[in-house]
């Protein structure tokens, strides 16, 4: 898999070193928000990226090429056990991600890929740091990766002391990047990764020695996701393979009822009936013509329930208006519409508007995956197609007006339409649910918008009538010799 | 006043009725009031020519209403042409247009 990946890594987002720099970052700031929120804990993480001065770097002006950086990433997790530290980020596809439940990435890669990168590119060892809670030291580990074996290598391991209370993971390495290039996208990442996980508390010191710090903004950590069993209509054939091989079921309906959700015995009947397969049969006797039979059938039963979205974890209205806020918008709308389906997939969009405040005058677009904002590719994702075709004119609102839109996304197999996670593709229903959200916003907001104008146009008339009546009591006094006072009119 | 068909005053007739109206008009917003004037508009609906002249028929009047904007402005335009007329009369200046824009 490491070796995979050393010839192909422009696939997963390393194709250029202001793009891998960029994609290095996220993915371990993911692993990080990941590990504190699994463990119940308010993230608290802090990222430094320092340039290594080399004689190229030293250069006045825009760099030349690549430098290298040390990137080291701190967050408040659970920690990592001493013994699964190394195999946990030092090898590809080892992480729990096959299950079906809501997570940011999609494979259990990334962090790993990252580490893999900066070790290609600089060939320095990689310095991993965790720490357990209720233990009274922490595991301080330098390693590398053995790229052809997929295996890590051990360099030095120590034991350093720690309060009982501190817990967390800290990881150091180097890599090639160009900050010049990904220094708006990396900054941009931070303040969109602030708004959608505003319970985070993030500090970020970029290689110009500033310093970003997004601290929390509200104390709700967003409910966890409960592990679920795949739903029928969501698997392909060879997933179906695997279930079977891993069953213990003798016969297809207990095979159906225990292996699926929202099946049980007697829908598990039903469906074989309507498949014309046999009950009693046993699920690793079928013979590759009937799994293709059965896999189809399963594809277009009508009696399936749809898929549980207990295994979904949406930000929550509270905490997507409190990530909003950060923009210091004069209104704000949020909506979560019901869960759904697409292709066996569960899903729930959560949307919102914001107007007015802080925002400049033009239409934004705040695009975010199970938590994750996205940056690239912007114009061909579903939700920009759904707000070109909104009319804002039905809403009382204008082109040019200062509004921005967010729809996050969050679903146990998010449609990316690129490995590097950046748009979501244009699947009919999930493109009806965001026009639906947010039309629902943009009603509210309309209304909103509406009744502010209304009061502003009611205090533009007022401010005018005053100033005529000041030139006709002014003019009155001098031409009658008489005081005219505007107090029983207008008040003080 | 009506004489020959046309109206006719003396300059201390005109001066007083402007006036009454200003201090009509400077009562009623000390009494915190809006002023409201009302007017015969004159079209060819409502007036008939005969040979003493143009005669009103069903005359209903129109109202200036004080609480507009537009009828704010109105009544101001209204406050500083009498005032503009007066001190024209009493300093005995002809309504031509040199002496009305002489200022």
């Amino acid at each position: 898999m490491s070796a995979w990946f050393y010839r192909n890594r422009t696939i997963a987002g390393f194709d250029n070193p202001a793009r891998a720099l960029y994609v290095s970052v996220r993915e371990l700031v993911e692993n990080s928000l990941d590990a504190c929120e699994g463990a119940g804990v308010l993230p608290g993480i802090h990222v430094s990226l320092q340039q290594v001065k080399t004689d190229s770097s030293e250069a006045e002006g825009m760099p030349r090429g690549p430098q290298i950086f040390r990137l080291r990433i701190q967050d408040n997790g659970s920690g990592i056990r001493r013994e699964d530290a190394p195999r946990l980020l030092g090898r590809m596809l080892t992480g729990t991600k096959f299950t079906l439940k809501q997570s940011r990435g999609t494979f259990g890669l990334g962090g790993s890929l990252a580490l893999l990168y900066g070790q290609i590119t600089t060939q320095r060892p990689i310095e991993i740091t965790t720490g357990r809670s209720g233990e009274q030291s922490k595991h301080k580990i330098v390693m590398r990766l053995d790229i052809e074996n997929n295996e890590p290598i051990l360099i030095h391991e120590e034991q350093q002391p720690k309060s009982p209370r501190e817990h967390g993971t800290i990881i150091e390495f180097y890599l090639q990047g160009d900050w010049f290039r990904s220094k708006r996208r990396i900054t941009e990442y931070f303040l969109q990764t602030s708004m959608i996980v505003p319970y985070a508390s993030m500090r970020f010191d970029n290689p110009d020695g500033e310093s970003l710090r997004l601290p929390r903004i509200i104390e709700t950590l967003p409910q966890q996701p409960k592990e679920a069993k795949p739903h029928p209509r969501g698997i392909d054939v060879e997933l179906l393979k695997r279930m079977i091989k891993e069953s213990r079921r003798s016969t297809l309906k207990s095979f159906l009822s225990g292996s699926f959700q929202r099946v049980g015995e007697s829908t598990a009947e039903k469906f074989l009936a309507s498949a014309g397969l046999n009950p009693a049969a046993s699920p690793k006797a079928l013979s590759t013509e009937n799994l293709v039979h059965m896999m189809r059938k399963l594809e277009t039963y009508s009696g399936f329930l749809a898929p549980s979205s207990k295994s979904l974890s949406p930000a929550g209205l509270d905490v997507l208006e409190a990530g909003i806020r950060r923009l210091k918008p004069e209104f704000v709308v949020v909506r979560q519409r019901a869960p759904n389906v697409y292709e066996g997939h569960p899903f729930i969009v959560e949307t919102g508007v914001a107007y007015g405040g802080e925002l400049t005058p033009a239409i934004r677009l705040y695009r975010f995956a199970n938590r994750i904002p996205l940056l690239y590719d912007e114009r061909t994702d579903v939700s920009s197609q759904v707000i070109r075709e909104l009319n804002l004119k039905n809403y009382g609102l204008r082109q040019d007006d200062p509004l921005a839109f967010f729809v996050h996304i969050c679903s146990t197999k998010i449609p990316y339409k690129t490995v590097g996670k950046e748009f979501i593709g244009d699947i009919d229903v999930i493109r009806r649910e965001i026009d639906l959200g947010l039309k629902d916003c943009l009603r509210r907001l309309g209304e909103g918008v509406r009744r502010k104008r209304r009061v502003h146009r009611q205090e533009r008339r007022e401010s005018r009538l005053v100033g005529y009546y000041e030139f006709i009591a002014e003019t009155l006094s001098k031409a009658t010799h008489q005081e005219v006072s505007l107090v029983s009119l207008f008040g003080n | 006043m009506i004489e020959n068909g046309c109206n006719s005053a003396t300059t201390p007739e005109v001066v007083s009725l402007i006036d009454d109206v200003l201090g009509t008009l400077a009562d009623t917003i000390n009494n915190g009031d809006f002023p409201e004037i009302g007017y015969y508009g004159s079209s060819k609906k409502n007036v008939e020519w005969s040979e003493n002249g143009y005669e009103p028929v069903n005359a209903v009047p129109s109202f200036v209403d004080g609480r507009k904007v537009e009828s704010a402005r109105t009544i101001a335009g209204l406050v500083y042409g009498l005032t503009c007329f007066k001190e024209h009369l009493e300093q005995k200046m002809s309504m031509s247009l040199r002496d009305t824009y002489r200022d």
